[in-house]
């Protein structure tokens, strides 16, 4: 199929996947016990209260009549207004996906530049004392939990050695990649992680590979074999994982945000749950499931770059 | 070979991060002019040496403020900053127990108890520069009136009006003993006129005061940054406007442990509610001062008054003998709290000193064998998960309540889950809440005890007490009055209301040792503008 035709396709196949869940959000969030006004209010609140913040928010409205001013104002591109903090949900996602995409990227940025070198000469020089150190570095991060981690980089960068700020995001893009560094790298560590571990693995067995063998036997020059027949074959399998943890990394970075005190997509998405904050909980699931489609979809046209024997 | 290398590696690189762990070596314990390092009881020492003008703060809250309108906000860092953004007609004394002149620098009281009249500060002006008149507040507390959660504060008031270009009169329906300290909530500060007609029915995103600072910039979720107001009318030590700081940036840093990390870095001056559990460990260390002042904070644990066995009063009053109070303190506070008689907090005004919530295991066991349960009882006792100060309560009552028969399964819930369920009742018995005043004046404490909601707990007080506690809020002899609430309180004590006090906690305060001259109120607002940072 046509490259254009296929992510035309893909689009398309998104739209029931977001009706599907922004139904699906909304009806979850409101199954989860607990009352936003009782929430805001806390425990000492009067019956009298309860009902003047309940109609303040909109919440005295029957469930159905909520959900056609929710899809309502889908339609025109409104995804609400906070309880919490009474402000668009749309402005909220302005304000606060660009940090989280930042610190995304940034994250995969590291983790690629770990994993290229670390997982290809560990592969190279299998069994040596580098390719077990690698591997036992890699056990030791994937068995530490992430927040450990972050942890104690603060201590040691942060606030040790100086080298880094101690949480904040700074003040300008150009701060960023200063002030996002220590996250970034935690983030990364985890990830690059699993990816050496993979890469390694795919790069052996593909060394072995009966192309390979003749490619060698061809007389190739070593570094055109490793690059076109071995690192190409190898990365499939990587780059799977790879899109899957850029998925999982724009929603499941929460931890970090809140260790390093950034005002990302995550710590409020938490913060919106606990305070059963119906609109902005709606509005980021939407959000993070049109980004999600988008990594994967990303993920399976790369595919068709790396091997042209996959077919879109 | 290979599983021992691949140990070596895994050892190597724990090592690489664990390195930087060990604890700074301990520094003798610094003492900050602004306090001391003290119990409970602790209090503010006199500032040493001159005020210092300029610098911004930078404060760490784990949640920056969430709404800057004073009539919808309710968490407690709203009020705290608004705080220092907006004031009433009066404020609340640096006690907490009383009120003291605020936009208003006089006012009189009728015989009848029926008629105020506020004298507005002269020369006062709001942040925008524009003067404060009687149609500011007119307009002001008429919003408060027609909305918002506080709406309550002013429902006595019949009228408002101006009589002079200085003078505002509020006429009530009926008396009301707390009034003054009503009109020192946040709720009631006094906008510009304009400002309220042009929010209407919305709400305060940008709030123009009086208070000694200004917003300059809310970033939601990430940072508030105040500016001084140039016309504030407080005057410092050195005989010029306060504040002394050029500004403050309140940042949100959800995780104690970075809030630590970022003040010992010297990138951030301070922040509150550290866990008692890392106190002894600050305490020695140079790099920051921690401060405790007295709060009026009470932590409690609840029980439902209406299903059985705690409808019981005798077996409420089995478990409160059987609560040594004491042992709480010392293990889950780390000894800095003190150990409650009341409901009401030790530092508020009218607290009762002789009421008595004592210690007595074979009271407790007697009290056991005649209730409906002389064989004890099992039930649930619930927490919000996360919460490791009701974690801790929980399993101390457990092991005391055990002991007399009642056997308890700890269950930790979702905190608005939790909420909600003892808000309809749901429940049986919680751990982990606290109570802090947000009012200098005990009336909305008893309100909330006695008459409405009763905390939720069911609780269902005799007629006569009920009167007692809409009597003592129309009692204008302060004298009287606090006598009609020490009954309350002895009243609440014998009954055991549903609510079973533990102990009173102090504000835990950690910031750098430049931070001069710091105090937090019994109501946990701190003074920034008569903080400054030593050069």
């Amino acid at each position: 199929m046509d490259r254009g035709a296929y992510v035309v396709g893909r689009i398309v196949q998104m739209v029931p996947v977001l009706v599907v869940v922004s139904i699906l959000v909304f009806m979850m969030i409101r199954l989860i016990p607990g009352d936003p006004a009782v929430t805001l209010l806390g425990v000492e609140a009067t019956t009298d209260k309860v009902q003047v913040l309940r109609q303040h928010l909109g919440l005295d409205q029957p469930l159905p009549i909520q959900f056609l001013i929710f899809v309502g104002g889908l339609a025109h591109g409104d995804l609400g207004n906070s309880f919490i903090v009474r402000v668009p949900v749309i402005q909220l996602v302005q304000e606060r996906l660009p940090l989280t995409l930042f610190l995304v990227a940034y994250a995969m940025t590291l983790a690629v530049i770990l994993t290229f070198p670390l997982a290809l000469l560990a592969a190279l020089k299998r069994d040596s004392a580098f390719d077990q150190m690698v591997r036992g570095f890699t056990v030791a991060i994937m068995s530490t939990p992430g927040f450990w981690i972050g942890i104690l980089l603060l201590i040691v960068l942060g606030v040790k050695l100086g080298a880094f700020p101690v949480g904040g995001a700074g003040k300008s893009w150009g701060d960023r990649f200063y002030y996002l560094f220590l996250p970034a790298l935690t983030l990364a560590l985890g990830v690059s992680a699993v990816l050496i571990r993979n890469l390694r693995d795919a790069i052996l067995t593909t060394l072995n590979a009966e192309h390979v063998v003749f490619a060698r036997a061809k007389g190739l020059a070593r570094k055109l074999v490793l690059v076109k027949h071995v690192l190409r074959n190898a990365l499939i399998s990587t780059i799977t994982l790879f899109g899957l943890y850029v998925g999982f990394l724009v929603g499941g970075s929460v931890i970090i945000e809140s260790v390093f005190a950034l005002p990302g997509m995550g710590s409020m998405m938490v913060s919106a749950i606990l305070g059963r904050d119906y609109q902005v909980v709606q509005g980021f699931t939407l959000i993070y499931a049109v980004l999600v489609s988008v990594v994967y979809l990303l993920t399976d046209i790369t595919y068709s770059f790396v091997d042209p024997r996959i077919t879109l | 070979m290979r599983t021992y290398l691949q140990l070596l590696g895994a050892l190597l690189a724990l090592a690489v991060v664990v390195s930087g762990c060990t604890p700074a070596p301990a520094a003798p314990a610094a003492t900050s002019p602004g306090g001391t390092q003290a119990g409970a009881g602790a209090t503010a020492a006199p500032a040493v040496g001159q005020p210092v003008r300029g610098g911004v703060l930078s404060w760490a809250y784990t949640t920056i403020p969430t709404k800057m309108d004073p009539v919808w906000s309710q968490a407690r860092t709203d009020g705290v900053v608004l705080s220092q953004i907006v004031q009433g007609l009066t404020l609340p004394t640096v006690d907490g127990t009383s009120v003291e002149p605020g936009v208003s620098d006089k006012w009189t009281v009728s015989d009848d108890g029926l008629t105020y009249t506020f004298h507005l500060r002269p020369g006062l002006k709001f942040h925008n520069g524009k003067p404060v008149t009687p149609e500011d507040v007119i307009a002001s507390l008429q919003r408060d009136r027609t909305m918002g959660t506080y709406k309550w504060t002013l429902e006595n008031v019949q009228a408002i009006d101006k009589v002079d270009d200085s003078n505002v009169k509020i006429t009530l329906s009926s008396k009301v003993a707390s009034f003054l300290a009503r009109l020192a909530v946040n709720a009631n500060a006094i906008f510009p006129a304009e400002e309220v007609q042009k929010v209407g029915s919305d709400e305060f995103t940008n709030p123009i005061g009086t208070g000694p600072f200004m917003v300059k910039e809310w970033v939601r979720g990430d940072h508030l940054t105040l500016d001084r107001n140039p016309n504030y009318w407080e005057m410092g030590q050195d005989g010029k406007s306060l504040p002394y700081l050029d500004g403050i940036e309140f940042r949100q840093v959800p995780e104690d442990s970075t809030k630590v990390l970022q003040i010992q870095a010297g990138s951030l001056n301070g922040s509150e509610g550290l866990p008692w559990s890392q106190l002894s460990a600050l305490q020695s260390d140079s790099r920051g001062n921690v401060l405790l002042f007295p709060q009026q904070q009470i932590y409690f644990m609840v029980v439902n008054t209406t299903r059985p066995p705690f409808d019981d009063v005798k077996v409420r009053q089995a478990m409160s003998f059987a609560l040594d109070r004491q042992v709480f303190v010392d293990r889950a506070t780390a000894g800095k709290a003190a150990v409650a008689n009341s409901f009401m907090p030790k530092s508020g005004a009218c607290w009762n000193q002789n009421a008595q919530l004592p210690y007595d295991l074979e009271k407790a066991k007697s009290l056991m064998a005649q209730s409906n349960y002389p064989q004890g009882f099992s039930s649930k006792l619930q927490l919000p998960s996360g919460a490791q100060i009701g974690r801790d309560n929980a399993i101390l009552a457990q092991d005391m309540w055990s002991k007399i028969g009642i056997n308890l399964t700890i269950e930790e819930v979702e905190g608005s889950t939790l909420s909600n369920s003892w808000y309809k009742g749901d429940f049986d018995a919680i751990s982990g809440y606290q109570w802090t005043n947000g009012m200098v004046d005990p009336e909305q404490l008893v309100i909330f005890f006695f008459v409405d909601p009763r905390m939720n707990t069911g609780y269902q007080p005799s007629q006569q007490t009920t009167d007692l506690a809409k009597s003592a809020s129309q009692e204008l002899d302060p004298a009287k009055r606090c006598q009609m609430y020490n009954q309350l309180q002895d009243t609440y004590n014998q009954d055991v209301g549903g609510t079973i006090t533990l102990y009173y906690t102090p504000s835990v305060n950690y910031l750098t040792p430049d931070v001069k001259n710091f105090i937090r109120t019994p109501l946990g607002v701190p003074l920034y503008k008569q903080v400054w940072i030593a050069k």
